[in-house]
């Protein structure tokens, strides 16, 4: 699984020159703290020191009018998808009380397969629900007008939709074997790309 | 307000879709990953959105609007997603201005006709719409986009 952690501030860089002319710097630096009983702390030549600590934790961005926030997970967090796949295997009582049309096996299995598949290109917060027809969306909002949609229809074919700041391109595929293909993937790619982007700009 | 103003719908008016179902009502207003659902912009027959021009009467107003003309489901009422007139006259769509004697502020997004034979146009449509759309805070009157081109849009019944 794909997984990236941001760190919401930029870290600081200190770097020490390597080489000889860093040596009696060293020791004088060194002999000062000791007379002054200040700490002293060792650094090899070529040490990134990060001023602030590299997140471990799940990162939060703000982003656009819509507060959208793609939740980028680290470590062995993966709640947003658990939290998708307990939605998924929902859809059949949802669509029941809803008085849909109820979703077929192979609908179920598809968006199982697909949502895993999403996840790991995308660590993020789906939303997974059945619609009236029997079909299983898959849905990721990206912000104001960007989104992507996997929508598994009930004879096993699948709709794929993306929305990057109002370009917007669709694909119907007759079953899901060739998924995720180039198309979802950058798709998926994109939607996270433009959202940071966005983040990067305001902040 | 009334009458000659309300013939000319702006690319910047906000119009605004009604929502009775507490789900969509809570995906929407959600604190940190608001969603609007492309349910709510799907036609329930034809091709035509019925939407309300928000920014000509009162919200109270409005409210009694509603309660007039959706009778069996007034009572549920939880507000609009609205979206700016501008963005939903994109991609071959066309906002109308349809009054009625008890809507003097209804308004269709009439999407092109051959969606309506085509599943995959009628939710790409309904999935546009939908992305450009938020909760509708009344208070926030100042929440306009801003769009690239300020030509107004005439609207009228057909």
């Amino acid at each position: 699984m794909q997984t990236e952690t941001y760190s919401t501030c930029e870290s600081q860089e200190r770097r020490l020159s390597g080489g000889h002319e860093s040596i009696p710097l060293f020791l004088l630096g060194y002999s000062f703290a000791l007379h002054e009983r200040l700490p002293v702390v060792f650094f090899w030549p070529g040490t990134n020191i990060s001023r602030y600590p590299q997140p471990n934790d799940a990162i939060l961005k703000e982003h656009t009018l819509g507060a959208v926030l793609p939740l980028r997970v680290s470590g062995s967090s993966q709640e947003p998808l658990r939290a998708a796949q307990r939605d998924l295997e929902n859809v059949m009582a949802v669509a029941h009380e809803e008085g849909f049309i109820n979703p077929s096996e192979i609908a179920l299995k598809n968006a199982r397969k697909l949502l895993v598949d999403m996840y790991n290109i995308s660590p993020r917060y789906y939303q997974v629900y059945p619609t009236e027809d029997g079909d299983i969306s898959i849905d990721a909002p990206g912000g104001y007008n960007r989104s992507f949609v996997a929508l598994c229809y009930r004879d096993g074919r699948v709709l794929c939709l993306v929305n990057i700041n109002g370009d917007r391109k669709k694909r119907l595929y007759e079953n899901i074997e060739s998924l995720p293909d180039s198309f979802a993937t950058n798709a998926l790619e994109r939607l996270h790309q433009a959202s940071d982007d966005e983040w990067l700009a305001r902040n | 307000m009334a009458g000659k103003e309300l013939n000319n719908i702006s690319p910047s008016e906000k119009i605004g879709r009604r929502v009775f179902d507490s789900k969509d009502e809570k995906a929407a207003r959600h604190a940190e990953r608001p969603w609007v659902r492309r349910k709510l912009f799907k036609p329930k027959s034809g091709n035509k959105v019925s939407t309300d021009r928000l920014d000509h009467a009162s919200y109270e107003r409005m409210i009694e609007i509603v309660k007039k003309t959706d009778l069996s489901r007034g009572d549920r009422f939880k507000g609009w997603v609205f979206l700016v007139v501008g963005e939903a006259s994109k991609d071959g769509r066309n906002v109308i201005y349809s009054p009625t004697h008890e809507n003097p502020y209804h308004v269709d997004i009439e999407l092109p006709d051959p969606v309506t034979d085509n599943k995959e146009d009628e939710i790409d449509h309904a999935q546009a719409l939908a992305d450009i759309a938020k909760w509708y805070y009344p208070s926030n009157n100042a929440d306009t986009l801003t769009l690239d081109e300020e030509s107004d849009t005439r609207g009228g019944s057909d």
